[in-house]
């Protein structure tokens, strides 16, 4: 497999590089091609932040993020178009765009100043559309669609952009448990058939432990901890990340359960 | 790109030429069709009804259709770029520098720049050029240093309205008849443009739309938002000061010769994406252009009641023109402000 981001010593939080408030304890970690990350923790323990610094949208305090082997920040926006894509948690409201429109948008790094599509352009879009399956909603406007369908578009656009890798900042927010499911096997589906790797982070636990090949769990004391669903329940790491007096986390059937219920 | 709208281009198209017709055939002065025809092939004997046509109505329809496309252009980038249906090319206080620029002139009879009592169209010209200029670069210096797009538009109408509270001082303290000729420089005229200034008037229309046509990639992604937009390959800052120079130039130079074109810049763009149902730049680019010329010359006509000496001042005309529209659109259920 091979190894398509390398993270050394990072250190993620805001402010100037030497004067910047971390918010997180260094990291240090590699992701193969084809490896589905879940990244989960808390509200407000930086897993934005943590996206944000790997898709170069915020410059790290100090430590490198290494994509193919060369540092993140000697790419240009043109050439991390074409190694990286992004499906936003924010709301996007578009006026009169059509879903095929805005799938092809995802083409715009490949194509000229005048955005002609090529009849593979159009292959790679109408493909990017089945996968996701809303290759009926084609023609329809973007802001019409439902939640879910407009969060499959927009995953759809991100597949357009073929980028080897792929993030996704809490992309199953506003949604209902089928399309979050749904999704959720779309994504995994992604890294296994076409070998992209996959980072979302995600407050769906119950779904990441069935789905991830790897978690990337924020601790109560701010540091990655980085392991397969089944050392993590084991190691038991997810008492200690999500300890409150209500809930309690039952290892056995891998869900959280109300502790007024037991 | 035409196939679904192939009716409505055809539309857009085939009024062009009517309405370059009609403003050569209307005007103060009745002149039959016949000497008209043969004035275009040379062989007219009226010396006085050529002079009119060559030298009044041709540049009259140049101007018209230079400004017609740069202002609605103008108009459309700032509407996109800011997010807001209420964007226009005059937005960032570019109209209210040329104003400052004129008001200097005008206002103060002339004795700042030393040709006292000598204002004549050409220094108009260059003075609204400087005052636009000035406005432009600080804008632009303004977004190379802010990051927040927001910010900028909010500094620009703070500019606008600091030069408009100055021109307000100078309008306060100056004679009636120096008043009266800024007001009716504010009021804007397609008149009055000689060929050499619609050479001049051409070169910068063409670098704003050439410039404006590099952004159509752009445009469309900042619709999704600028983390989007970068994330799909555009730098942002680059193009950012690539729509605020071309807009700039596009808006200034007309204002310099015209004086501030009102209405048009706003309600082109929006009656395109109603119209052709879409907001995808490569679509409206074309339409905004030729839409807006056609409803320049349309206003032009107007303004030049035909077969009377009057001419009524053309951003009366636009407004007048242009509102009726925009309730109908409104009544009509069609919402625009969520067309962006």
């Amino acid at each position: 497999m091979k190894e398509r981001i390398k993270i050394e010593n990072l250190l993620i939080g805001y402010g100037s590089r030497a004067n910047g408030c971390a918010i997180m304890a260094p990291i240090s970690t590699e992701v193969n091609d084809g490896e589905f990350i879940c990244l989960i923790g808390e509200n407000g323990k930086g897993k934005s932040t943590l996206l944000k610094t790997l898709a170069g949208n915020l410059p790290p305090l100090s430590g490198e993020v290494l994509i193919n082997g060369n540092a993140l920040s000697s790419y240009n926006n043109q050439a991390l178009a074409k190694e990286l894509s992004l499906v936003l948690t924010d709301k996007i409201s578009i006026g009169l765009i059509t879903v095929f429109d805005l799938v092809a948008f995802g083409r715009y790094p490949f194509t000229n100043w005048m955005a002609s599509l090529s009849s593979v352009d159009k292959a790679i879009i109408d493909d990017a559309l089945k996968v996701c399956g809303v290759e009926g909603l084609a023609n329809r406007y973007f802001s019409n669609l439902s939640d879910g369908e407009k969060q499959k578009v927009l995953i759809a656009r991100a597949i357009a952009q073929q980028t080897p890798i792929v993030l996704l900042d809490e992309p199953l927010n506003h949604l209902d448990l089928i399309n979050k499911v749904e999704i959720f096997c779309l994504l995994q589906n992604l890294c296994k058939t076409s070998g992209k790797t996959i980072i979302i982070s995600t407050h769906q636990i119950e779904l990441a432990l069935q789905a991830a090949d790897r978690l990337w769990l924020i601790t109560n004391d701010y540091k990655l901890s980085i392991s397969s669903p089944d050392e993590a329940i084991s190691s038991g790491l997810f008492e200690k990340a999500f300890k409150s007096d209500k809930v309690v986390f039952d290892s056995s059937s891998k869900t959280f359960l109300l502790k007024s219920s037991i | 790109m035409l196939g679904n709208h192939l009716n409505k281009w055809l539309l857009l198209l085939g009024c062009l030429p009517l309405l370059i017709g009609a403003n050569i055939f209307l005007g103060s002065v009745d002149i039959p069709v016949i000497e008209i025809i043969d004035v275009f092939f040379g062989n007219s004997t009226n010396l006085a009804w050529k002079t009119i046509i060559i030298e009044s109505r041709v540049p009259r329809i140049l101007t018209a259709i230079l400004c017609g496309a740069a202002i609605s252009i103008s108009g459309f980038q700032m509407q996109v770029l800011f997010r807001n249906p209420l964007a226009g090319p005059y937005i960032l206080g570019i109209s209210s520098g040329a104003s400052l620029g004129v008001s200097l002139l005008v206002l103060t009879g002339g004795w700042l720049f030393g040709i006292h009592f000598m204002v004549q169209d050409w220094s108009i010209a260059l003075a609204a050029t400087i005052g636009a200029l000035f406005i432009l670069l600080l804008v632009f210096a303004i977004s190379i240093r802010v990051k927040d797009i927001m910010t900028v538009l909010i500094v620009g109408i703070m500019l606008g309205a600091l030069t408009t509270a100055i021109i307000g001082i100078m309008q306060y303290f100056s004679a009636s008849d120096q008043l009266k000729s800024f007001v009716i420089w504010t009021l804007g005229s397609l008149d009055g443009v000689n060929f050499n200034e619609i050479f001049i008037l051409s070169i910068a229309v063409i670098v704003g739309l050439v410039l404006a046509f590099t952004q159509i990639k752009p445009l469309n992604l900042l619709l999704m938002g600028e983390t989007y937009a970068k994330s799909m390959g555009i730098s942002l800052s680059k193009s950012r000061l690539i729509i605020i120079l071309s807009a700039g130039i596009l808006a200034g130079s007309v204002t310099a010769f015209c004086g501030p074109i009102g209405f048009i810049g706003i309600v082109v763009p929006h009656l395109c994406r109603v119209w052709f149902q879409t907001s995808n730049s490569r679509i409206l680019f074309p339409a905004i252009i030729i839409l807006g010329i056609n409803i320049l010359l349309l206003s032009d006509c107007i303004a030049h009641l035909p077969f009377s000496d009057l001419v009524l001042p053309i951003n009366s005309i636009t407004a007048i023109l242009g509102i009726p529209i925009i309730f109908w659109m409104v009544l009509g259920r069609k919402k625009i402000s969520t067309n962006l």
